[in-house]
């Protein structure tokens, strides 16, 4: 009895082992009655499917993630599902042969066969796909023989042939015949891309190259001049600070006067009224002259003061002038060493730019 | 196909949604929900270049005379970059340049939140972020890759303030992001140490089981679920994705030596692998001392990363697929590019479809404060979330359920999309 359970047990943990080993090597295809099951066993396979966006019909069939698992038998599943729009197949099992059941999905817009083992004569089966808009040959074998094919396409609208041995004039031939049809990458035009890149960012090292030849003269001109230049700066301060002081003395003397000559002139206005009032008062008309007399000595005077205030500010102005000029003398030179450090970066920054850009350039050699 | 009889009311909808349990409510396919395995629309991929601190527009994408960076003609006739960026230039018909971002905050978090949710930062509750949003929308629930991932590009200054977390929100903690904290490790810091670990798993398992029982809460099942993913990631041939040594010295010299270079390359492999949403944060473009010597130096490792990028995504057809965003949380003044400018900056988008090779919106040309104002076409954050979801194939408009009971809508119903770039 113990020997025939044991028997059972083997047998049956032999069974899950190889049911184990059978679901990680391959799935065998086995055809679906209906659209569920076939999404079924896509999902099985590990790949997926789903709409393409929320308001329209159209399915996208993913089986990127099922590597060698999909082979082309798997493939009839398309045709048991609907409005098959977007099918990807990048590093499967795909061939030439299972092209055969992806030409009859004629719903078909945007095909991807990248990393698969696809040839020319797989390739040319699908000139039946009429409404193809994209299709992407990256990493395949196509030559510019395959492109044939491609040619009969009216609605093809972009052609990936990254990695490829198609030649830069197959390409461009038939980028002639199909000005609508955008083949990616186009060799011709990502060199000249590369080189327009190239010569913005050699124009750039020139640029900073002679920013940087300036920084370095300043540098050496007033460098050795730092301590000259601050202590004259301090200097021509001090002497605009003094000429502040005169000046501001000079108009607080100018204001003074100017009130005392109002006062005066006041008061000689109301001693010549009160004279003229009285004509024959003898004292008022003496007080009337002498009152004058005083208004005018003021009036000069405040006048002097004005004079001599705007002289000093005139001065004053100069002076602080000078000063600001010092100043930013001063400045330059002490901060000569930053600028010259900010124009080697700018320059350094500019050479590994172009350096991405060679590198890129080179490619095309 | 059977077209079942199922419908939910609007309660139990949001409810659901809430738990993570399901999304996408009023779209024709749910309804198809009874039929096996045809999944939720695909959409398209994106990948955030985000340039932490707020990158100079002047310094970058939108050049003035009046400005510390001469601009340069690029492979579109009439639209001009600076000229420290020569590979992007030439890469202008797959770009659009948005030069109208005018988003009122000028706090760094703050604005951070404001521009990776689209809406303003409140006290009562926490938005997901547009990954977030992306993964719960687009991603697939029990795939082997995660549909969010963040990728640290790493830093020139540790500037700008602390770097925004993306939350999931709402949404569920299945869509928070995988943080991958250095390109060139890879997956190398998330592989499980130690021996047996499939014995482990089981024991943990069953442990974590018996608390499902007593706590049968959305939150358990939500974490439990995304440790099962992280496994299964670690058991998945897919997971290759995360080494970027697969790729030819050709390819990795292209995308540049530089840590933003390799994130850039990542990204395009996470994204072949399946992943919907990849951020790369870089820190430390908050120039507060002058914009024109620290661009300068970003400008070489910028320019090749990106351009290499956009370039490798349109080489292997998949550009039309993936939406590339570069951006920050603001602008700089105009001029030196001293301080936050949230008034009129630059973004710019890539790929996804877009009507690309245009410029949107413009800056204010001359006088004193050259560049200081849009005087054409303002675009807010939510505007610019708007955008970006309808890019992807998101139902902007969908409602969900935010803490408090309150239907909180994907992106703020005001939002004005940018038609003009969306097909």
């Amino acid at each position: 009895m113990i020997p025939s359970i044991l028997r059972s047990v083997v047998a049956l943990a032999v069974t899950c082992g190889c049911l184990t080993m059978w679901a990680d090597d391959a799935v065998v295809y086995q055809a679906a009655a209906s659209a569920d099951e076939a999404v079924a066993r896509i999902e099985q396979l590990g790949g997926s499917v789903r709409y393409l966006s929320r308001t329209r019909d159209a399915l996208e069939v993913d089986f990127q993630f099922a590597g060698e698992k999909l082979t082309d038998e798997h493939l009839q599943y398309l045709h048991a599902l609907e409005n098959v729009a977007v099918l990807r197949l990048k590093r499967t099992g795909v061939t030439d042969a299972g092209l055969a059941h992806v030409a009859k999905v004629t719903t078909l817009r945007r095909l991807y066969l990248e990393h698969t083992a696809v040839t020319d004569a797989g390739i040319k089966q699908l000139g039946a796909i009429k409404e193809l808009e994209c299709l992407n040959l990256g990493a395949t074998q196509v030559t510019d023989d395959g492109l044939d094919a491609v040619r009969r396409l009216g609605q093809l609208q972009r052609l990936y042939l990254g990695e490829t041995s198609v030649t830069t004039e197959a390409i461009e031939q038939l980028q002639k015949d199909h000005p609508r049809l955008s083949v990616v990458p186009d060799p011709a035009l990502e060199r000249r891309k590369a080189e327009a890149s190239l010569r913005v960012a050699e124009a750039n090292i020139s640029r900073t190259e002679q920013a940087l030849a300036v920084a370095k003269q300043e540098k050496e001109e007033l460098e050795p001049q730092r301590e000259k230049l601050k202590k004259d700066y301090e200097a021509a301060k001090k002497l605009a600070d003094d000429a502040r002081g005169k000046a501001d003395a000079a108009r607080k003397q100018r204001d003074e006067s100017k009130r005392l000559a109002d006062e005066t002139r006041r008061q000689a206005e109301e001693a010549k009224k009160r004279a003229d009032e009285k004509p024959d008062d003898q004292d008022l008309e003496k007080m009337s002259a002498e009152q004058s007399r005083k208004a005018d000595e003021t009036r000069r005077q405040s006048e002097e003061a004005k004079l001599a205030y705007d002289k000093l500010k005139a001065e004053f102005d100069q002076l602080q002038r000078q000063a600001e000029s010092a100043r930013q003398m001063s400045d330059r030179a002490e901060r000569a060493n930053a600028r010259l450090q900010t124009a080697e970066e700018a320059r350094d920054a500019a050479i590994e730019s172009a350096a991405y850009a060679r590198q890129r350039l080179a490619l095309f050699d | 196909m059977v077209d079942a009889e199922f419908k939910l009311k609007r309660r139990d909808l949001l409810r659901l949604s809430s738990a993570g349990l399901l999304s996408g409510a009023t779209v024709p396919w749910f309804e198809r929900i009874a039929n096996a395995g045809i999944k939720r629309p695909r959409g398209k991929s994106c990948i955030l270049l985000w340039m932490d601190g707020g990158p100079s527009q002047q310094h970058t994408f939108d050049p003035k005379p009046s400005g510390e960076f001469k601009a340069t003609s690029t492979s579109v006739p009439g639209i001009q970059i600076v000229e420290q960026l020569p590979q992007l230039a030439q890469c202008m018909e797959d770009i659009a340049i948005v030069r109208s971002m005018s988003t009122e905050i000028v706090g760094h978090y703050d604005a951070k939140y404001f521009l990776h949710t689209g809406f303003k930062r409140i006290t009562a509750f926490e938005h997901p972020s547009l990954g977030s949003i992306a993964s719960s929308q687009i991603g697939l629930p029990d795939d082997d890759m995660p549909a969010f991932v963040t990728i640290d590009a790493g830093f020139d200054k540790g500037n700008g303030g602390r770097l925004y977390r993306n939350v999931p929100a709402y949404l569920g903690p299945q869509h928070a992001p995988l943080a991958v904290p250095d390109p060139s490790e890879g997956l190398e810091n998330l592989l499980p140490n130690g021996q047996r670990l499939d014995a482990r798993l089981k024991m943990l398992s069953r442990s974590e089981a018996r608390f499902a029982q007593e706590f049968a809460l959305p939150a358990v099942g939500a974490k439990q679920a995304a440790f099962e993913r992280a496994v299964r990631l670690m058991q998945s041939q897919r997971s290759k994705a995360f080494d970027l040594e697969e790729e030819s010295v050709a390819t990795r010299e292209a995308y540049g030596d530089h840590r933003f270079g390799r994130s850039c390359l990542l990204a395009r492999r996470l994204v072949e692998a399946g992943v919907s949403f990849v951020e790369i944060f870089h820190r430390g473009w908050d120039d507060h001392e002058g914009a024109a010597k620290r661009i300068a130096a970003r400008a070489p490792w910028m320019d090749a990363g990106m351009a290499a990028l956009i370039r490798d995504l349109k080489q292997r057809g998949m550009l039309e697929d993936t939406l590339v965003v570069w951006m920050g949380e603001f602008g700089r003044s105009p001029g030196d590019g001293n301080g936050h400018f949230p008034k009129a900056w630059s973004m710019a988008f890539a790929g996804g479809g877009l009507k690309t090779g245009q410029v949107i919106g413009k800056t204010s040309e001359g006088g004193k404060n050259e560049g200081g104002e849009v005087v054409e076409r303002l675009v807010t954050a939510p505007d610019f979330a708007a955008t970006l979801c309808l890019a992807m194939g998101i139902d902007i408009h969908q409602e969900l359920m935010a803490p408090g009971m309150r239907p909180m809508p994907l992106v703020d119903k005001n939002a004005k999309p940018i038609t003009e770039l969306l097909g």
